[in-house]
């Protein structure tokens, strides 16, 4: 993980994420922790956070944590931020910054269900393929758990959250290059992860 | 090999999508995780704000304060005084009965600089080392009771009256002159010297008065110099102690007026202070006085 975190958002001028449309003016209500300036940014990207959350988290329960702690970060947070990216990009950062024990809490409590046999049972009208799909997402997340945090991050931004390599150099603040070695790495130790998992089966 | 690669990559990218379509974002908590992060913002800078607006300015104080009194010459006398009262508390159980403690303590929180350099005199002269070491500890006489200041008398008189008994000649100046007295423990004598007179004069006045009567062992030059003590603090914290010693002076000088003075303490004057020990002089002196 970047060890300077979100510092790279003010030196960095990407070209993505340009033409940011966030007014200075919440900007300066955010710094005062202005709850109607939180509540506004809240309403406009919990989707978007949440949704990263619970795809790098794995866990509902950890992913709202995580949710709730970026949100509580921000008016410290939001002093480092120039407008060289997206807000959106920008609190997708700040919970890769908080990530680490959101991600370790989820992987504990992971292991802790695999280990009883007892994952949650979502309700659906295709029973047969939700099964499916479940045991699938259920093994990829105990196998994310395996990688290193900056590899995790980089293979759920680039093959979950689907953004480019660029994207992503601009979010966790490393060369692009930086980027798909990690993600090459990530995805290559996830096979053998999920390879070896299956022939267990 | 390649079909093997093949299909792991398919059923990699299957488990990704079975990942993203998992995880939407909707989650029916989030109206409450609103609540809560802003709950934890307004709490966080409510913090931030004591920090800033009490903690920091009492800090800046303090640390300004301490600069000044360091450049001006003050700060080591008030260390001293400081780690003299810290001294007296931790000493206090050792040399007061524990119904005692209370009132010491209420006392010695409202005048710490007065406190006499007892333990100095203790190691120069043994005789009036219980003088010297009680005098710190019993701080407010008026408000200790009688019950609570006997445990701690009750020695000294069983000490001073065999002295008494035993001197036959002249009454005046051998009754009290050499009461045997215990060599002070170690942890009496370990005691840190209070730099009492540095912070305060009435304490310099009272050590000097001290060092005349029991160092000296100049009863007439003690006198004077506990009247010039009691003169500068008639109300101080060792008045008492004080009093006490200067009819011990007059005592020796063989003076009528010792007898008023220790009827006063043995009347409960100042409650239980000193008031055995005054019974028991004055029965030594009035026995010493019916001898032919």
């Amino acid at each position: 993980m970047d060890t300077a975190p979100m510092a790279h958002l003010v030196a960095h001028t990407p070209d993505l994420d340009r033409g940011d449309e966030t007014p200075h003016s919440l900007i300066v209500r955010l710094q005062r922790a202005d709850a109607g300036a939180i509540t506004l940014v809240y309403q406009q990207h919990h989707v978007a956070v949440r949704t990263f959350a619970q795809r790098l988290v794995g866990d509902i329960e950890a992913a709202e944590d995580l949710v709730q702690d970026v949100f509580v970060a921000l008016p410290t947070a939001i002093a480092r931020f120039r407008g060289d990216c997206a807000l959106r990009t920008f609190l997708v950062s700040i919970a890769i910054n908080h990530a680490k024990n959101h991600v370790r809490a989820a992987a504990r409590r992971r292991a802790a269900l695999s280990r009883l046999a007892r994952e949650p049972e979502p309700s659906s009208s295709d029973p047969q393929r939700d099964a499916e799909r479940r045991q699938l997402g259920g093994r990829l997340m105990l196998a994310l758990d395996a990688l290193p945090l900056e590899q995790r991050v980089a293979v759920v931004l680039s093959e979950i959250e689907e953004r480019t390599s660029a994207e992503i150099a601009t979010i966790v603040g490393a060369p692009e290059g930086t980027v798909r070695t990690r993600i090459f790495h990530a995805k290559r130790k996830l096979r053998e992860i999920l390879q070896s998992k299956g022939g267990e089966r | 090999m390649k079909d093997d690669r093949l299909l792991d990559d398919r059923d990699l990218a299957d488990a990704f999508r079975s990942v993203r379509d998992a995880y939407d974002g909707t989650n029916a908590e989030s109206n409450a995780t609103l609540q809560r992060a802003l709950f934890r913002t307004r709490t966080r800078e409510r913090r931030q704000r004591l920090t800033r607006w009490v903690v920091l300015p009492i800090a800046a104080v303090l640390v300004a304060s301490t600069a000044w009194a360091g450049v001006t010459g003050k700060l080591t006398p008030a260390v001293h005084a400081v780690l003299e009262s810290f001294h007296a508390e931790h000493a206090r159980p050792l040399t007061e009965a524990p119904v005692a403690a209370p009132a010491s303590s209420a006392g010695a929180s409202q005048a710490p600089p007065e406190l006499p350099p007892a333990p100095i005199e203790a190691a120069v002269a043994p005789a009036p080392v219980e003088e010297a070491n009680v005098a710190p500890v019993v701080v407010a006489p008026a408000v200790v009771s009688a019950s609570s200041a006997t445990p701690k008398i009750a020695p000294p008189s069983s000490r001073v009256a065999p002295a008494v008994d035993g001197s036959t000649a002249s009454r005046g100046t051998t009754v009290v002159s050499a009461p045997p007295v215990d060599p002070p423990s170690s942890k009496e004598a370990a005691t840190p010297s209070p730099p009492a007179s540095a912070v305060d004069p009435h304490a310099a006045l009272f050590a000097e008065a001290h060092r005349l009567h029991f160092t000296e062992r100049d009863p007439a030059r003690a006198l004077a110099a506990w009247d010039r003590y009691l003169a500068a603090a008639p109300n101080g914290r060792f008045a008492p102690e004080a009093r006490y010693n200067r009819a011990l002076a007059l005592v020796r000088l063989g003076r009528s007026e010792a007898r008023t003075e220790l009827e006063a303490f043995a009347n409960g004057t100042y409650g239980g202070y000193r008031r055995e020990e005054a019974k028991a002089l004055l029965d030594a002196l009035a026995r010493d006085a019916s001898r032919p």
